[in-house]
C-alpha cells in the first residue's frame, strides 16, 4: 500500500515536472525560430522530405583574431523520411576550437515545445575509422521525437582560431530552403569581397563592417543518376575577408601563386633527404633503367605503404603539412601528404624533381579557378619533372615547370602513367613556390581505360555451353578490377565471378580462373574456363534459341524517369569483345540478328554477327567519351543505352537440319 | 554476496557489451592473454617461415595464438587478459591489422596494452606507449566510451603483428559471458583459460563444436582450447550465425528470492547443469505472469462473455476474442501515430484490467488481455514461452533463459495447445511469428508447465498469388493489369514493413521493386489493399508497361510468358558450400497470366518446360500453357511451393542438389516461346504437364 501511493507520487511529480518543462520550453523558444516555425513553404513533390526554414549563420570576428560562429538553422519535416534530418550538429577541432553552446528544440504540429537538455548532447568522434582525427562533433538527434508537420530548429555557437581569413557559404543542399543567409562581422579597419558560383552575382548588403549575403526561396536539387555534385549545383559565395591595411597574423591569398608560395613553406621542410631514405631509394632503383624506371619503382613502393590518415594539429595547419619523410619511411604508413611527399624526397635522391599537387579528390569540377584557397583542396598528389625520354599519357607541360608527370601515389590501383578518373580534368594546384599555379590535370582517353574481350565456346545440340574467356584490361577499368581483386580473397573473388557468369548464363560452372595483375605491363588480365548444362533453348528438338553476348552487358547506365534536371556526366570507357561459337552439330542459322551501329556525340557502339565454317562470329565494341551531357540532351542518352539493350537480347534461331 | 552482485552485474555487462559490438574491429572483438606476465612468447623460426595458412591456403591472415585468460576469481571484478599473435599473408590481411581499437566503457579499464611486429627477417619493431592514443568515442548523458588505439607500423605481408591488454571489469563476473571460439581468420591455438568465482568448475554450454571442454590448468585456472580453427564465413541462406559459428555460454547456479514474508522467504535454485530442474525453476519463477494473467476480474469476465456472445464452438469464441484484442484494443506498440509526447502521457497498465479500461496496452499487453479474456470464459490458459529461429534453433537442453523469450498465450482446446498471438499487430488468427513456428515452447502454467514444439505453417498457408492480363504489341511492348496477393508469412512481412509508410510511400515501394527487376518497366495505377487489415491479405495491383519485353528479329518474336520471374535469377550461384542451406518457413507460388498475342503472329514450336518435383515433396514446380482456339492469347500457368513437409534446413551435402535445383526452378520459370509472323495460328492446347 505504502509502495503503490509512492509510485503515485512519484508519477504526480514528473507530470508536473514535465508540464513545466513544455512551458518553459515554449518560452525560451528563440524569435527567430518562432518566426520561421510560421513561415509557409510552397508545396513541393511528394519525394521531398524536408524544407529548410531557416538557415543562417553569422560570423563574428574578434580583434584578438578568434572566430565566434552562431548557427541558427530550422526545417520543418513534409513527411517520414524528413525524421532523418532532425539533428543538430557542431563540428570542432579537439585541440584548437569549441562548442560554446548546442541547444535545440522540437515544435510539434499541436503547438507543444520539446526542448533538449545538455543530457540529450551526444559528443563523438567524426570518423570511427580514423586514429589520429581530432575532429569531433556534437549532436542532439530529434528523429524520435519527429513527425511530419513538425519543426526541428537548433542553435550553436563555436569558437576557433580560423587558418584563413576565407570561407565558403554554401546556401542550400539537396532541400528546398526558404531563407539562407551568412553574416560576416568585422572588426573596424576591416574588409571582405566574395565570388559567387552556381548562380548570378550575389552580393552582400554592407553596413559599417558587417557583410550579409542572402538568397530566399531556393528550389529542390532533386538528386538524379550520373548528375553534377550538389556542390556545383548549390549557389555559394567564396569570402575573403582583411584588414584594409596590411597587418600580420593574419592568412589571405588573393592569387594562385600566393597559396603555392605558403604551400612550399609547408611541405618543403619535411622533403629532407637522410641516409636511410637514400638507401631504400637505391635499393629500389637498382635496375631501373630509365628515368620511368626509376619514377615506377619509387611509386611502386609508396602507393604499397599502408594508409593512415593522419589529422592532428590540424587547427594549426597539420591539415596541409606532411610529417618528415624520414618518420614515414620509419613508420611505414602515413596519409595522402606524407606519401606524396615521401615520394617527392626519394625522387630527390635520384635527382628527380617533383612537386605536391593539392587537388580535390571525389569531383573533378570542384575546384574553381577564380577563387584562390586552400580551402578548396582535399588530397595532395604529385607532379614529377620528367625528360622528353618519358612519355605516358599522363604528362602534362607548363612553359616554366616543364613536362609534368601527374600520380597520385594514395590510389594504391592505379600505376604510373594511369590517372584516377575522378581526378581527370580538375584544376589542382602545383606546388612549386613562385612558379606555381593551378593547371588542369590530365583527361585520359578511353582507349587508356579499355577491356579486350576474347571468347570461345561450344554449343552443344542440347543446349549446354562450354568454353573460355580472356581480358585483357587497362588503366582505370584495370585498376578497378586490380582494386576487387586486391579487397577479396580467392575464395571471394570465385564466388563475385561465379555470379558475374551465371548473371546471364545460369547454373554456369567455372573449371579455371586466373587473375593476372600485370602491373609491368600496365593491365590486368583474366582468364576463365566455364561449362553450362543448359544455356541455349530447345523446342521440341527442332528449334534452337540462344544469346550471342552471353557475358557483361553493356547497357549499365542507370536512367532515371521523368524530366531531368541536371546534365548527365560520363565517363571515358572503352569496350570491345570478340566472341567465337562453335554451333551445334545438325544445326542451322535460320535466323541472325542484323549488324547494327549507333553513334552519337558521347559515344559509339556497333556489333555484327557472321556465321562463316559452322562457327557464329561475334563482334561488339562500346566506346564512351568523357562528357557532359546538357540536361535537354538526356533522351538521346536514355534512346542510346535503350538501343544497346535490344541488341544485345537479339536471339540467333537454329534448326534442325 | 557474490551471486547476487553477479547478477546486477551480468546485465551491466551485457549492456556494455552489445554497445561496444558496434565500435568493436576484428581484433578488438576477442581479447587476449599473457598473464599478468609482461614477456613476450618466443617466436619460432617456423612461424617467420610461414607463407600461407596451414588452415585456409588463402587467408590473409592467421592467428597462430587467440589467447584470453578469463579471471572471475575476484569479488570485486572481473579481469580478461587478452594476448595475440597474427601471421600476416597479404594486403587484405595488413589492412585488417593496420589499426588496433580497444574500446571500453565506464567500469572498465584498459591497462598494458603492448604491441609490437616482428618481420620475417626476426627483426622487432615495438609499438611506443606514446604512440597508443586515448581516445573519447563517444560522449553522452553520462555515458562514456573510450578506445585505446594505435596504428601498426612497417605492417606488410610476412610480418607478425602481435599484441596484449589486460581489460578489467569493475563489479562484474564471468557467468552470462560468450566466449568465441571461431574467428573471423583461421586460429592455430584458439585458448580461453578460466578461473571461476569461489574455485569452482567451469559451467559452461558450448554450441556448434563437440570436442572442447575445460581441464585443469595452472593455478586455479581451467583451460578450454581449438586447434586450427577455420574462419568464419557468411553465406546466403544459412542459419543463424549462433548456430554455425563455434562458441561458449559461461553460466552458474542462481538463487532467486521469490517472496518474502514475515515468517520467512521463498526461493528457487537455477542449476543450468540439470535442465529438467532449470526449467522447473525457471517455470515457478515465471508462473507469477501467468497468475497475474488468470487473477478473475469482474470486467475481464463480463466484456469476454459480451464478444463471445451468440459463439457456440471453442473456435468461435477464441477468434472473437482475438478479434476484439487485435481491433478494440489500441495497440501502442505498433501505432506510429502515437508521438512521443503522447506516449509520455499514457497511463500505465498495472494490471491486465487496467489494459482493458484503457483500452491501450503493448502488444506483450494485449496477448495477456487475451489470456485473461479466455481464462474467463473457462478456457486453461498458460503463458508460452519460445525459442527465436532468427537467432538460435532452441532445444530446452540449452538450460538458459538467454534463449525464450514471451512468444504466445497457450489456450488449452479440447486436450490441445492452441497458440495465439495478438499482441503482433498483423498477426491473423492461427498464425504465429514466423520464427517461433517450429521453435519449441516452455508453456508455464500457475502451477505446472510443459513442453511442446509449436506448429511450422505449410507452404501454402504462406503464399503468394500473381496473376496478370496483358497484352502483347508487333514491337515487343507488354501492356496490362496486374494483381500480386500474400498471405501467411509472406503478407505479415510486408505489412509489418509498410505499416509506418504512407500510401504515397507504400506505392513508391512498389514501383521500385517492379523498376529493380524490369529496368524499362513503366508502372502507373498502383493500389494497396488490407495494408493494415490483419484478417485479409496484402494485395497490391497496378498497371505496367514494358517497352521490349519481347526480343524482336525480322520474323520473329521472343517472348517469357512468366511476367513475375522476368529477370530472376537462380537463388545460388557459388559452386561451394560451408553452412547449412536454411529457409525461414515453407512458402508456395500461384501464378496466372494470360497474354494477348499480336495479330500476325503465332506460335511456333510452343514447348512447355517439364514439371519438377522430389518424392519427398519438398518442392514442386509446374507449368501449364494453353493457346485460345483463336489462336490469339496465351494463358500461363504455375504452381510451386518449397519446404513441403516441413523441411526448410538441409545439410551442406545437399547443396549441389539444392542449387542445381533452383537452377531448374529458374529455366523453368523463365523459359521462352517464339512468336513467327505470317504463320497460320497454332490453335488448341500446347501442352500440359
Amino acid at each position: 500500500m505504502y509502495y503503490r501511493k509512492f509510485l503515485w507520487l512519484i508519477l504526480l511529480i514528473c507530470i508536473n515536472s514535465y508540464a513545466n518543462r513544455v512551458l518553459a520550453a515554449s518560452e525560451n523558444v528563440p524569435t527567430w525560430l518562432s518566426q520561421a516555425a510560421a513561415s509557409k513553404a510552397p508545396v513541393y513533390d511528394r519525394e521531398v522530405p524536408a524544407v529548410v526554414l531557416h538557415n543562417e549563420q553569422i560570423i563574428t570576428l574578434n580583434t584578438d583574431g578568434q572566430l565566434i560562429i552562431t548557427t541558427n538553422y530550422a526545417i520543418r519535416m513534409l513527411n517520414r523520411e524528413g525524421k532523418n534530418f532532425a539533428d543538430a550538429t557542431a563540428v570542432y577541432i579537439q585541440s584548437s576550437s569549441k562548442v560554446r553552446e548546442i541547444r535545440a528544440w522540437m515544435i510539434r504540429p499541436s503547438g507543444t515545445v520539446k526542448s533538449y537538455e545538455k543530457d540529450s548532447i551526444i559528443d563523438q568522434i567524426s570518423d570511427p575509422d580514423d586514429i589520429y582525427n581530432e575532429y569531433r562533433i556534437k549532436i542532439i538527434n530529434g528523429e524520435s521525437d519527429a513527425e511530419p508537420g513538425a519543426v526541428f530548429g537548433y542553435q550553436t555557437v563555436t569558437e576557433e582560431h580560423p587558418l584563413f581569413t576565407q570561407d565558403i557559404w554554401t546556401f542550400q543542399n539537396r532541400l528546398p530552403t526558404l531563407l539562407s543567409r551568412y553574416t560576416l562581422n568585422l572588426p573596424s579597419g576591416w574588409q571582405a569581397s566574395s565570388t559567387t558560383f552556381n548562380s548570378p552575382d550575389i552580393k552582400p548588403s554592407v553596413s559599417g563592417t558587417s557583410y550579409t549575403w542572402e538568397l530566399h526561396d531556393l528550389a529542390p536539387i532533386p538528386p538524379e543518376p550520373d548528375s553534377p555534385n550538389v556542390r556545383n549545383l548549390a549557389p555559394r559565395v567564396d569570402i575573403n575577408y582583411s584588414p584594409v591595411s596590411a597587418t600580420a597574423n593574419t592568412r589571405n591569398f588573393s592569387n594562385w601563386q600566393e597559396v603555392s608560395v605558403w604551400g612550399t613553406e609547408l611541405h618543403s621542410p619535411s622533403a629532407q633527404l637522410d641516409d636511410n631514405i637514400a638507401a631504400k631509394t637505391r635499393e629500389l632503383t637498382a635496375n631501373a633503367k630509365t628515368e620511368l624506371d626509376k619514377i615506377r619503382a619509387i611509386a611502386n613502393f609508396v602507393q604499397n605503404l599502408q594508409y593512415i590518415a593522419i589529422d592532428i594539429g590540424i587547427g594549426r595547419g597539420n591539415g596541409y603539412r606532411p610529417r618528415p619523410a624520414s618518420l614515414v619511411l620509419q613508420r611505414g604508413y602515413g596519409d595522402c601528404k606524407d606519401k606524396a611527399n615521401l615520394m617527392r624526397t626519394m625522387l630527390s635522391a635520384v635527382k628527380i624533381e617533383s612537386y605536391p599537387v593539392f587537388i580535390y579528390s571525389g569531383d573533378p569540377t570542384f575546384v574553381r579557378a577564380e577563387w584562390a584557397s586552400p580551402y578548396q583542396f582535399n588530397h595532395c598528389i604529385i607532379a614529377v619533372k620528367v625528360s622528353p625520354e618519358t612519355n605516358v599519357p599522363t604528362i602534362i607541360t607548363d612553359e616554366k615547370l616543364g613536362r609534368l608527370l601527374i600520380f597520385d601515389a594514395t590510389d594504391e590501383s592505379t600505376l604510373v602513367g594511369d590517372f584516377p578518373d575522378h581526378e581527370q580534368g580538375s584544376f589542382a594546384l602545383v606546388v612549386a613556390g613562385n612558379d606555381g599555379k593551378l593547371m588542369q590535370m590530365p583527361i585520359l582517353s578511353p582507349d587508356n581505360s579499355r577491356l579486350e574481350r576474347f571468347a570461345e565456346a561450344n554449343l552443344m545440340p542440347d543446349g549446354s555451353l562450354n568454353g573460355s574467356i580472356h581480358e585483357h584490361a587497362f588503366g582505370q577499368t584495370a585498376a578497378g578490377f586490380r582494386r576487387e581483386s586486391r579487397a577479396l580473397s580467392a575464395a571471394q573473388y570465385k564466388t563475385v565471378m561465379e555470379g558475374w557468369l551465371t548473371h546471364r548464363v545460369s547454373g554456369a560452372k567455372l573449371s579455371k580462373l586466373t587473375p593476372k595483375d600485370l602491373r609491368g605491363d600496365g593491365r590486368f588480365d583474366l582468364d576463365l574456363d566455364f561449362a553450362a548444362d543448359s544455356y541455349a533453348q530447345l523446342m521440341q528438338g527442332r528449334l534452337m534459341i540462344f544469346k550471342p553476348a552471353f557475358v557483361g552487358r553493356l547497357d549499365s547506365l542507370t536512367v532515371s524517369d521523368g524530366k531531368r534536371v541536371h546534365s548527365v556526366l560520363l565517363n571515358a570507357s572503352a569496350y570491345s569483345e570478340s566472341i567465337k561459337v562453335k554451333l551445334p552439330d545438325g544445326f542451322v542459322v535460320d535466323e541472325l540478328p542484323e549488324a547494327s551501329k549507333i553513334e552519337t556525340s558521347f559515344g559509339k557502339y556497333n556489333v555484327t554477327y557472321e556465321v562463316k565454317d559452322g562457327f557464329l562470329l561475334f563482334n561488339r565494341a562500346l566506346t564512351i567519351n568523357k562528357t557532359e551531357v546538357a540536361a535537354d540532351k538526356y533522351d538521346t542518352i536514355k534512346s542510346f543505352f535503350a538501343k544497346i539493350r535490344t541488341v544485345e537480347g537479339d536471339p540467333v534461331v537454329l534448326l534442325k537440319k | 554476496m557474490k551471486i547476487a552482485q553477479t547478477n546486477i552485474s551480468r546485465s551491466t555487462f551485457n549492456v556494455m557489451c552489445a554497445f561496444l559490438c558496434a565500435f568493436w574491429t576484428l581484433t578488438g572483438t576477442a581479447a587476449v592473454f599473457a598473464g599478468n606476465n609482461d614477456t613476450w612468447k618466443p617466436v619460432s623460426p617456423a612461424e617467420l617461415a610461414m607463407k600461407e595458412s596451414s588452415i585456409e591456403k588463402d587467408a590473409d591472415a592467421e592467428a597462430i595464438f587467440w589467447e584470453v585468460r578469463v579471471d572471475d576469481s575476484s569479488t570485486d571484478e572481473l579481469a580478461l587478459n587478452h594476448y595475440i599473435r597474427v601471421k600476416i599473408f597479404n594486403e587484405r590481411g595488413r589492412e585488417k591489422f593496420s589499426k588496433i581499437d580497444i574500446p571500453y566503457a565506464k567500469g572498465m579499464k584498459i591497462k598494458n596494452v603492448m604491441a609490437r611486429i616482428i618481420k620475417a627477417d626476426g627483426s622487432i619493431v615495438e609499438i611506443a606507449k606514446e604512440d597508443v592514443l586515448e581516445r573519447d568515442i563517444i560522449k553522452a548523458d553520462g555515458l562514456k566510451i573510450k578506445a585505446k588505439s594505435f596504428a601498426v607500423p612497417n605492417i606488410e605481408p610476412g610480418v607478425i603483428v602481435e599484441y596484449r591488454y589486460r581489460e578489467v571489469i569493475g563489479d562484474a563476473g564471468a557467468v552470462g559471458m560468450r566466449l568465441t571460439f571461431q574467428r573471423e581468420i583461421p586460429v592455430e591455438n584458439l585458448s580461453y583459460y578460466y578461473k571461476p568465482y569461489n574455485d569452482k568448475a567451469p559451467n559452461f554450454q558450448s554450441f556448434n563444436m563437440s570436442e572442447v571442454n575445460f581441464v585443469k590448468d595452472k593455478k586455479g585456472y581451467y583451460l578450454a582450447t581449438r586447434q586450427n580453427v577455420p574462419s568464419f564465413k557468411e553465406e546466403p541462406r544459412m542459419p543463424p550465425e549462433d548456430q554455425v559459428r563455434a562458441w561458449m555460454l559461461l553460466q552458474g547456479v542462481r538463487l532467486n528470492v521469490t517472496d518474502v514474508s514475515m515468517t520467512g522467504f521463498t526461493f528457487i535454485v537455477k542449476d543450468p547443469s540439470d535442465p529438467g530442474s532449470y526449467w522447473g525453476a525457471v517455470s515457478t519463477e515465471r508462473a507469477a505472469l501467468t497468475k497475474l494473467m488468470n487473477k478473475p476480474v469482474d470486467d475481464i469476465k463480463r466484456t469476454a462473455t459480451e464478444v463471445a456472445g451468440a459463439a457456440a464452438t471453442p473456435e468461435e469464441k477464441l477468434r472473437k476474442l482475438y478479434e476484439y484484442c487485435q481491433t478494440q484494443i489500441k495497440n501502442v506498440s505498433f501505432d506510429s501515430s502515437i508521438s512521443a509526447e503522447q506516449r509520455q502521457e499514457m497511463a500505465p497498465n498495472k494490471t491486465v484490467a487496467d489494459v482493458l479500461k484503457h483500452k491501450s496496452g503493448s502488444g506483450g499487453e494485449v496477448d495477456l488481455l487475451f489470456g485473461a479474456m479466455a481464462k474467463a470464459l473457462g478456457f486453461e490458459t498458460w503463458v508460452a514461452y519460445s525459442g527465436d529461429r532468427s537467432k538460435m534453433f532452441f532445444d530446452p537442453k540449452m538450460a538458459n533463459e538467454y534463449f525464450i523469450h514471451r512468444a504466445a498465450i497457450a489456450v488449452n482446446v479440447e486436450n490441445d495447445w492452441k497458440f495465439f498471438n495478438p499482441g503482433v499487430r498483423f498477426l491473423p488468427y492461427g498464425q504465429l511469428v514466423w520464427y517461433e513456428e517450429g521453435a519449441w515452447a516452455l508453456l508455464v502454467g500457475e502451477n505446472k508447465n510443459a513442453w511442446v514444439r509449436m506448429p511450422l505453417s505449410a507452404a501454402e498457408k504462406n503464399q503468394s498469388k500473381r496473376t496478370g492480363k496483358f497484352k502483347l504489341l508487333e514491337d515487343g511492348t507488354l501492356e496490362g493489369k496486374v494483381r500480386v496477393e500474400y498471405t501467411g508469412h509472406q503478407a505479415v512481412t510486408r505489412k509489418l514493413s509498410n505499416y509506418e509508410n504512407s500510401s504515397v510511400e507504400q506505392e513508391d515501394a512498389i514501383k521500385e521493386e517492379i523498376k529493380r527487376r524490369i529496368g524499362s518497366a513503366e508502372s502507373t495505377n498502383i493500389k494497396v489493399e488490407n495494408a493494415s487489415d490483419p484478417a485479409k491479405p496484402f494485395v497490391y495491383t497496378y498497371k505496367v508497361r514494358v517497352p521490349d519485353y519481347a526480343q524482336k528479329t525480322g520474323k520473329r518474336l521472343f517472348m517469357q510468358p512468366n511476367f513475375f520471374e522476368y529477370n530472376e535469377k537462380p537463388l545460388f550461384t557459388a559452386s561451394t558450400r560451408k553452412h547449412e542451406i536454411y529457409f525461414n518457413y515453407p512458402w508456395a507460388e500461384s501464378d496466372v497470366i494470360q497474354i494477348e498475342l499480336p495479330a500476325g503472329f503465332a506460335l511456333e514450336s510452343p514447348d512447355a518446360p517439364s514439371a519438377l518435383s522430389d518424392p519427398d515433396k519438398i518442392a514442386l514446380n509446374t507449368v501449364q500453357m494453353f493457346i485460345s482456339k483463336d489462336g490469339r492469347t496465351l494463358t500461363y500457368k504455375r504452381k510451386f511451393y518449397f519446404g513441403g513437409g516441413g523441411n526448410i534446413l538441409f545439410p551442406v551435402g545437399a547443396y549441389p542438389v539444392l542449387k542445381s535445383l533452383f537452377e531448374n526452378f529458374n529455366k523453368n520459370d523463365t523459359h521462352g516461346l517464339v512468336l513467327k509472323q505470317d504463320q497460320a495460328s497454332n490453335a488448341g492446347t500446347t501442352k500440359t504437364n
